[in-house]
Formats: C-alpha cells, sequence, structure tokens
C-alpha cells in the first residue's frame, strides 16, 4: 500500500448492464496535495469512474486504493474523509440551505460552526427561510459544493463543479479550490469537459476518452506533448523541391504549403536557413502551435 | 456511529415535507366520519338505534368504531400512501448519490428509513386516538342523549385495539416498504399496494379465493372481523414473521441494488 497517494486505481474496467463497455483499464494515481484534473468529453467515463471511486457503482474488475487503503474494506472510515459532489446538485428541496447540511453535519462529525463556516464560504449564510428548490442552479451548485466542503475533507471529488455557475462564480470556485489545496492541503480531483475551466488551477491532469486514460502527466509535460504536436506551415517558391530539402523532417503536403511537426523553434531557423541555402523563395512560413485545448481536443478526437 | 445519528438524519429529511401533514390530514379524517355517521337521530329525526348501543358505555364503543374503520381502510391506505412518499423524499431529490457516498452503513440507513416510517405510523395512530377524543367530546355536545360521560373509557381496551392494529399492519408496512425504496417511481409500489388491498378486501369480505389469515396486506382489517376472534393470536404472528422475512429480503435488495 502507498500512502502518498490519496486516489491509485488499477485496471478499472466497467461494463454496463446492456453489454457496452464504460471503462477499460483506468489507472488514475492522484497524490496527496495534488489537484488533479480528470479531462474528458462528455460521456468519456469519467463520471462512471468517480461514482466507482466513492463506491456508488459497483466495482467489477481492478482496484480502488483511498489514502492507501482499500475502499470496498474501509468504505465508512474512507468516507468520513472525502467530501463529494457528483454530477448534479443532490439536495432536498423543502429544506433550507442550513437544514440541507444539517442532514449530512453529525454523519461526517461536523460541528454547527462548520457548518456556518462552509456556508459563508460559499457565500449562502444569509438565504434565511428560502427553500433550496427556490435556489437558482447556481445557488444549488455552491451548496453543494458546501455540503462537500462540510466534513473539511481530506479529499474533495468534484464533478463538473462549475456546471450553472456563471462566469463569476467559476472564477470564485477557482480560487476557492487553490484557496482550499495551498491552505488546508485539500487533495482535489475535479472533472471537467473544458480544458479552460481547469488548466489554470490543476498540477496534474488524467484525460479520459471512450473509457481508457488517453493520457497522465502534469501540466509541463502536456505542454512538451502540445510542442510535439506542433506544425509548421511552409510555402515556398518550388514546394515540391522544399519536400526534397526537408526530407529529413518527413514534410507532407498541406494544400498550397507544405506541413512539417516541429518540438523546438530553433527547428524553424534550421530550415529557414536549408531553404534559404537551396535558393528557395519563403512565401509563407506559419508556426502553427496548438494551445492546450486544441490538444486536447486533438487527442479526444484522435482517440475516438 | 450509532444508529441515532442515521436516525437524525433521517428524520430531519421529513422537515417540511407533506408525509407529517398528510399523517395529520388522514388522521382526522375517521374521527370526523364517526362523528357524522353515530347521531342521536336518523332520517329526518328518527331516533337512531346508536343510543342503544352507546348506553352501555359511548366511549368504548365509539372507540371500537373508529378502531375499527382506520383498521379496515385508513390504517392500510396510510401506509402504502407514507411507504411511497418517503423513499421518493430521496428519489425526486436526486440525493441517493449523496447519501451513499456519506460515512454510514447501508444496513444503518436501510434500518433507520424503516424505523422512521414505523414512527410515522405510530404518530398516524397516536393523531388518530387523540382525534376520536377531539370527535367523541364534540359528539357529547351534538348528541346530549348518548351519555359519553356515564360510564369512562376502557383506555386499556382501547390500546389493545390500536396496538393489534399496528400489530396488524407490521407485514404490509414491510412488504410496502420495500417497494417503495425498491422502484424509483412511486407509480408502481402504489398501484401495485392500493391494487392487492382492494383485491384482498374483496378475498376476505366476499369471493374468498386464498386464505384471508395467509395474506398480510389486509392483516388490520381482518382482526376487527368478530368470525376471526380465534385467529387473531396466529395472524399476529404471521404479520411479525412477514415483517422480518421480507426485511431481510429487503435489506440484501437495497445492499445490492445498482444505484445507477
Amino acid at each position: 500500500m502507498n500512502n502518498n497517494y490519496s486516489i491509485k486505481t488499477t485496471g478499472l474496467t466497467h461494463v454496463h448492464t446492456k453489454g457496452v463497455k464504460t471503462l477499460t483499464d483506468v489507472n488514475i494515481a492522484v497524490k496527496k496535495g495534488e489537484i488533479y484534473g480528470f479531462l474528458g468529453p462528455n460521456g468519456a467515463g469519467k463520471t462512471t469512474t468517480l461514482r466507482l471511486i466513492l463506491g456508488l457503482t459497483k466495482l467489477q474488475t481492478g482496484k480502488i486504493e483511498i489514502f492507501g487503503k482499500d475502499f470496498a474494506s474501509n468504505r465508512i472510515e474512507i468516507l468520513r474523509k472525502v467530501g463529494s459532489l457528483i454530477e448534479n446538485p443532490s439536495l432536498y428541496g423543502h429544506l433550507r440551505a442550513n437544514e440541507n447540511l444539517e442532514v449530512y453535519r453529525e454523519l461526517y462529525g461536523a460541528t454547527k460552526a462548520r457548518l456556518i463556516e462552509v456556508l459563508k464560504i460559499v457565500g449562502l449564510e444569509n438565504t434565511g427561510n428560502k427553500k433550496v428548490r427556490q435556489f437558482s442552479l447556481g445557488m444549488k451548485q455552491r451548496l453543494s459544493v458546501a455540503l462537500a466542503l462540510l466534513p473539511n475533507p481530506e479529499l474533495l471529488i468534484l464533478d463538473e463543479p462549475a456546471n450553472g455557475l456563471d462566469p463569476t462564480g467559476i472564477i470564485e470556485l477557482r480560487e476557492l479550490v487553490k484557496k482550499l489545496n495551498k491552505e488546508e492541503g485539500m487533495t482535489i480531483l475535479m472533472s471537467s469537459h473544458q480544458l479552460a475551466e481547469i488548466e489554470k488551477m490543476v498540477t496534474q491532469v488524467g484525460i479520459i476518452s471512450k473509457g481508457q486514460i488517453i493520457f497522465q502527466g502534469s501540466l509541463p509535460q502536456l505542454g512538451q506533448l502540445q510542442k510535439k504536436q506542433s506544425q509548421l506551415l511552409i510555402h515556398t517558391s518550388d514546394d515540391q523541391l522544399a519536400m526534397q530539402v526537408l526530407h529529413s523532417y518527413k514534410p507532407e503536403l498541406s494544400g498550397n504549403a507544405i506541413s512539417v511537426n516541429y518540438t523546438d523553434e530553433k527547428e524553424i531557423a534550421t530550415m529557414c536557413r536549408t531553404l534559404h541555402d537551396k535558393q528557395l523563395d519563403i512565401y509563407l512560413l506559419h508556426p502553427q502551435q496548438n494551445n492546450l485545448e486544441q490538444l486536447f481536443m486533438d487527442l479526444t478526437t484522435q482517440h475516438a | 456511529m450509532s444508529l441515532a445519528v442515521t436516525l437524525r438524519s433521517e428524520f430531519t429529511k421529513t422537515k417540511r415535507s407533506p408525509i407529517w401533514i398528510l399523517t395529520f390530514v388522514a388522521a382526522i379524517i375517521a374521527p370526523a366520519l364517526l362523528l357524522l355517521a353515530i347521531s342521536e337521530t336518523h332520517d329526518g329525526g328518527k331516533p337512531s338505534d346508536d343510543i342503544v348501543k352507546m348506553a352501555k358505555g359511548a366511549w368504548d364503543y365509539y372507540y371500537y368504531q373508529a378502531a375499527g374503520i382506520i383498521s379496515f381502510v385508513f390504517l392500510p391506505m396510510f401506509v402504502i400512501l407514507t411507504s411511497t412518499l418517503l423513499p421518493q423524499i430521496e428519489y425526486r431529490n436526486h440525493t441517493w448519490k449523496q447519501v451513499l457516498a456519506s460515512p454510514q452503513s447501508y444496513g444503518k440507513l436501510y434500518f433507520s428509513k424503516f424505523i422512521i416510517f414505523q414512527l410515522i405510523i405510530i404518530v398516524f395512530i397516536c393523531a388518530s386516538i387523540a382525534f376520536i377524543a377531539l370527535s367523541g367530546v364534540i359528539s357529547s355536545f351534538l348528541n346530549p342523549k348518548f351519555h359519553f360521560y356515564a360510564h369512562p373509557l376502557n383506555w386499556e381496551k382501547m390500546l389493545l385495539y390500536f396496538a393489534k392494529a399496528y400489530v396488524a399492519i407490521l407485514g404490509l408496512s414491510a412488504i410496502q416498504f420495500w417497494m417503495g425504496l425498491r422502484f424509483k417511481s412511486f407509480l408502481i409500489p402504489m398501484g401495485a399496494g392500493v391494487m392487492l388491498f382492494i383485491l384482498g378486501m374483496i378475498n376476505m369480505l366476499g369471493y374468498p379465493v386464498i386464505d384471508a389469515a395467509k395474506f398480510p396486506i389486509n392483516y388490520s382489517g381482518f382482526i376487527f372481523m368478530d368470525q376471526n376472534v380465534a385467529k387473531v393470536p396466529g395472524v399476529l404472528w404471521s404479520s411479525v414473521a412477514y415483517l422480518v422475512g421480507v426485511l431481510v429480503i429487503g435489506f440484501f435488495d437495497f445492499r445490492y441494488k445498482k444505484w445507477d
């Protein structure tokens, strides 16, 4: 058992009742103190993975360790230290904000002061007698975050927490997540289908597509991949000759230009000099560096 | 973590829910009916037979009649309705996933829900007893010939009626509780419950197909029929047996149910 990991899944495979394979050999490793962004398009298997991690879906194949302990045999002990928000807000519409938290307060061993504190954190301390069914989606989402924070968890699992939040709410959530991670040392696993939404706060990224993990690593590692995927478009006075000259870069014809992959900007200068030495006039030299969002799109669509 | 913590959590969920309104509204119907049905005069001023019946002990007669009406119809219908409404608190609010991701065992959760359900049934019975008393007091003003205060109420006997009715309803309550938890749609447990109740009444009162002493849906009515007096102890034990059996099966179903 490895205690450095808050979450470690090994070989998670899940088959839906109708025989559809929703997860294939999913291995996720979330180290203590990390903010882990779990990315994937809709239907990729993010929620199924999170539900398995929380024991909401029965484990079929594989192993789940939380805080270095087997989940199945330590369920209650583990859940006491885990705050979660899965899919849509799970709240009692006929109860008030504080009553919704009161339902869970003692189960998590939280004090009444903590209940008020988490309501303040999400800015819902003054909702008075208003019942939750009268809340906007954004308010419900914030209350769900408060509920996830109630146990002052070691591990916070948030499934698409920005759903329903306005831009200000998303920024506030981002700041809150960073603050919780930095000040409370909370490990956070946060799923999203938009890289832009979480790239500013996560330290590690896992990308899932069609039930398979297609990338897992740090943001700099993702950045490296991004560079590998960068392309240079070149159009010269003789593209056929340019193709021969740049033979070692494996060029491809792309419309009226040549496309070559590059990993380092110095390579662009080298290619430019080589073409110039061969007396070729350069009409176009256009580096196309993918941003992370484009890379995410490329990765998931390539895999699809 | 103690069962009390899970119980408090489950009880908090019922706050401001329509279940409590239903409980008190349902409890007032039979006493109100009784107030209209038992009166000194019938058919435009003719003295009613009730005067003679009430003369032997107005309160005892009044309570016996009320207990009969409640046991036959209102108690089972209330159990069917409540067992459906209670799990709907989770289904309607999509809260099962949050509940099951909280640190409590399936056993405590399941049995806490059942205990809260039983508490609601007991509150219904207690409220019914209180409303019958109120109905009797009003009746005593409206019908002075009944001489309500000539004989005291036999409390022990009255409480025994309701205690038996409660034990007799345990089997049905377990069956309905299981169905209510099992199905996301409230129509299935409610429809099945009402249908079985009606068929059971037809079977018990008019066209017997199966032995009514083995059909737990109508036990609470069965024990109030004069011809069934000898079978009452067996039926009450049978109700408890149904309770235990169905609760255990229901628990395993709950524990291994797919909550997707």
